[in-house]
């Protein structure tokens, strides 16, 4: 089925056409929403609103993007949503498992209590990193996201973000320097004199 | 190498291959330059943070769920109908309508003058049968005991 066929499809909601839909962009939606969310529960709810979503508004897609771009446009927005969401009731950030039905801070699963401390230190890293990177200013996080998670090419990422190619690159540095410093301030034993 | 060069490599080597006297470079430097060293370090821990999370992997089922919730809110034309039964009701429905249905062909078969008669039969059959079950059960009991010693 090409694009315009899917399209079309979706349009006239007919069920082949959403199986389809989703097959093919279900990753995409999740991992992506995932990279914002650093929860995987949270982010395969959010995957169910983002798809109602698409098929909601397939009438305003004018085409003047690829169906993928403008997916991941509907997606980056549903997901700064939540996070904002999340910041209004109070849960500034939240790491969960990275895989289903993994919960690493489930200590009575190890034996060694060695191996107890790497768990919980492992999961405060976690924490504190995905905690810079919600600091980072909304455009920056984006673009810095898109890029080093999902492996966009700076093109598509202006094309998602609907900006130029300069302004992209321009993010991305001003993201990385801001993320180092912000780093430097959660993990004070490696404080440079930058 | 100054650390402001150091700083810019490693934001550097993620867009592009760094050349080899420039690794050589970080390398010297980070050696000498504890706080270099440790903005390394850092930047290795955002590297294996950002490959945990790609390896991050979904409920295998997703699809199916995602699907469900789009034919609840779609209510697709061509969607196959779902039973309203439960599934753990289902042997409890079909019994009753069996029974059901043994209760009315039981009453709709006998012509009525002949149902009271019958009825008579059934209970007199039905004492002879517990009678036989009585005495059985004492023959079995008496086996018992004749084991037993
Ligand atoms: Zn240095």
């Amino acid at each position: 089925m090409t694009e315009a066929e899917l399209i079309a499809g979706i349009k006239e909601r007919q069920r082949p056409a959403f199986q389809i839909l989703v097959d093919r962009y279900r990753d995409q939606v999740i991992k992506t929403a995932f990279y914002f969310l650093g929860d995987m529960a949270d982010a395969e709810d959010l995957s169910q609103e983002i798809f109602i979503e698409i098929i909601q508004s397939i009438h305003d897609f004018r085409q003047t993007s690829t169906l993928k771009t403008w997916i991941y446009r509907i997606t980056v927005n549903k997901a700064l949503n939540m996070v904002k969401q999340r910041k209004r009731r109070g849960i500034f950030f939240r790491i969960g498992s990275l895989f289903h039905g993994d919960n690493p801070l489930n200590t009575q699963d190890f034996a060694e209590p060695v191996i107890q401390t790497d768990a919980v230190e492992k999961q405060e890293t976690r924490t504190m990193i995905q905690k810079a990177i919600d600091k980072l200013p909304e455009n920056q996080r984006i673009a810095f996201v898109l890029s080093r998670f999902d492996d966009q090419p700076y093109k598509e990422i202006a094309g998602i973000m609907n900006i130029s190619l300069p302004a992209v690159e321009s993010l991305i540095f001003r993201a990385r320097q801001n993320l180092q410093k912000q780093l430097a301030k959660s993990f004070p034993e490696y404080k440079s004199n930058l | 190498m100054t650390c402001k060069d150091f700083i810019r490599s490693l934001e550097e080597r993620h867009d592009r291959n760094l050349t080899e006297p420039e690794r050589s470079d970080m390398d010297r430097h980070s050696q000498e330059c504890a706080s270099c060293r440790n903005q390394l370090a850092m930047m290795e821990k955002l590297g294996s943070f950002i490959a945990d999370s790609k390896n991050a992997t979904p409920n295998p089922f997703i699809s199916t769920r995602i699907l469900q919730r789009l034919e609840a809110e779609f209510a697709f034309p061509d969607a196959p109908k779902k039973s309203p039964w439960p599934l753990l009701l289902k042997p409890v429905a079909l019994t009753l309508a069996l029974a059901a249905g043994l209760l009315i062909g039981t009453l709709t078969t006998r012509p009525s003058s002949e149902t009271a008669q019958v009825e008579n039969q059934d209970a007199a059959q039905f004492d002879e049968l517990k009678k036989d079950l009585f005495i059985q059960e004492f023959v079995d009991e008496d086996k018992k005991i004749s084991l037993i010693h």
